[in-house]
């Protein structure tokens, strides 16, 4: 059957709105084939949630990213490894992103959202995607890593630089981005050094000064791991809140139920990572044949599996095109599944509530100012800048 | 209802404690522990923690 639908997760309008494009190939075309990308793509629920649990016959060794980002935290990318080597290197970290060590960032974190709204509300408008967004994600995960304060402007450009793209090839990393990844590096060797003389109770001052259950802790594994998570912690999470941000601007309706009453907060951040995932797929490569369909990916495959796809699925959800936050609690595939879960799910759900409780008390009838700007990165799926006015 | 942890399956990402503090916590082996005998039919959080687990390692009947 010839192919009438074009996914190519690298072009415009994809990036502009992928979501009429998934369903053409939950319908019609469940394993999807881009000949020229030789790529395969899964976009139903059920073959995306089992696809993600097969570890084995989906490896993410090649990189989860089509344009291999992943590669630079090398040589400690967990997000790249299978277990055991996998179990190892995640276990490092677990430990900090429990949630009775999420717990104990609440309040820090609601006096940070507090201090950044005054300050916008005074000034009447904001970059709610960068300055807030971002701005205070990357304030909670410095904590947690342990950065003082007055680097964090300098490696916040570092991190905008990393994930930016040139629109005519946004699939190879511009030598800016590259460089920045060796800035943030270098900037996190200098620090786990200090940590092995200086000890202190944060993350950084634990992988400088621990080894693994097997072996000892390469130095270039430290930096990669904390570059990782410092990139995870502010980037997909500031998508996360800002796509239900603007998710409560597209429905006043639902807005106002949220201010009236907060604590339905949390289902709209779940909502939104079911409707608007940040991160809207990720890459496998199949280690054998796979048959779906009466046809087949190769061993070899690079298979892109489509989270955002797969969180509309009509199979599962009643009219799963529309964001509602009054839903029932069902599982959506936003923060992956199985192995590869999210380790900071916990954070990034607590941090988004906050975020968006925040916004609501403060500036509940904020509105859009100019034209909103879109990331341009393959699998990121939120805005770049979104100007909101505040009273 | 009655609520019930798979210890095999878990893996300790501790979604269900975010979701449900009054019904679960993790042991010392990381591992997800329920510690309310019983919770009300319906129970809005433990239901989160249920569709929430990675694992799909928790159950009610």
């Amino acid at each position: 059957m010839p192919v009438s639908v074009v996914y190519d997760p690298f072009l415009n309008d994809c990036l502009q709105n992928p979501y009429p494009t998934y369903a053409e190939m939950r319908e019609h075309y469940p394993l999807y084939h881009n000949e020229e990308r030789d790529i395969y793509a899964l976009s139903r629920y059920a073959d995306v949630k089992a696809a993600a649990s097969d570890w084995e016959t989906f490896t993410s060794e090649e990189s989860v990213d089509l344009d291999g980002s992943t590669l630079q935290f090398r040589p400690a990318n967990f997000v790249d490894f299978s277990p055991p080597q996998h179990t190892e290197i995640r276990g490092l970290v677990r430990d900090a992103f429990a949630p009775k060590h999420v717990r104990k960032l609440e309040p820090l974190l609601r006096s940070h959202a507090d201090k950044l709204m005054r300050e916008f509300v005074e000034r009447g408008e904001c970059d709610i995607a960068w300055e807030y967004s971002s701005g205070l994600p990357l304030h909670i995960i410095s904590h947690v890593i342990g950065m003082p304060e007055e680097d964090l402007p300098q490696m916040a450009y570092y991190l905008k630089t990393v994930v930016s793209r040139d629109p005519e090839d946004n699939m190879t990393l511009p030598p800016r981005a590259v460089q920045a990844g060796k800035d943030i590096r270098a900037y996190f060797t200098a620090m786990a050094e200090d940590r092995r003389k200086n000890p202190r109770d944060d993350l950084m001052s634990h992988l400088a000064n621990t080894r693994l259950p097997s072996r000892e802790l390469e130095e270039d594994e430290v930096t990669g791991l904390c570059f990782f998570l410092f990139m995870a912690g502010v980037d997909n999470l500031s998508g996360l809140i800002t796509n239900t941000i603007s998710a409560f601007l597209e429905h006043p309706d639902q807005r106002r139920l949220a201010v009236d009453d907060p604590t339905l907060v949390p289902a709209a951040v779940e909502e939104t990572m079911r409707w608007d995932p940040p991160l809207q797929m990720m890459a496998r490569t199949a280690t054998r044949d796979v048959e779906y369909y009466g046809e087949k990916i190769p061993a070899g495959g690079r298979t892109v599996i489509i989270w955002g796809a797969a969180n509309r699925d009509h199979a599962e959800w009643d009219h799963a095109e529309e964001w509602d936050i009054t839903r029932p609690p069902k599982r959506q595939l936003g923060f992956g599944e199985g192995v590869h879960f999210c380790i900071g799910a916990p954070l990034a759900r607590l941090q988004s509530t906050v975020a968006v409780q925040t916004l609501l008390k403060y500036a509940p009838q904020y509105a859009v100012v100019g034209e909103p700007e879109r990331v341009l990165k393959s699998n990121i799926r939120t805005f770049e800048h979104l100007t909101i006015s505040l009273r | 209802m009655k609520v019930a942890v798979d210890q095999e399956l878990c893996d300790g990402y501790g979604n269900c404690v975010m979701n449900a503090p009054e019904a679960f916590d993790l042991d010392d082996n990381d591992k997800a522990i329920v510690i309310a005998d019983e919770v009300p039919d319906g129970d809005g959080a433990v239901e989160r923690a249920v569709v929430g687990c990675p694992f799909n390692a928790i159950s009610t009947h």
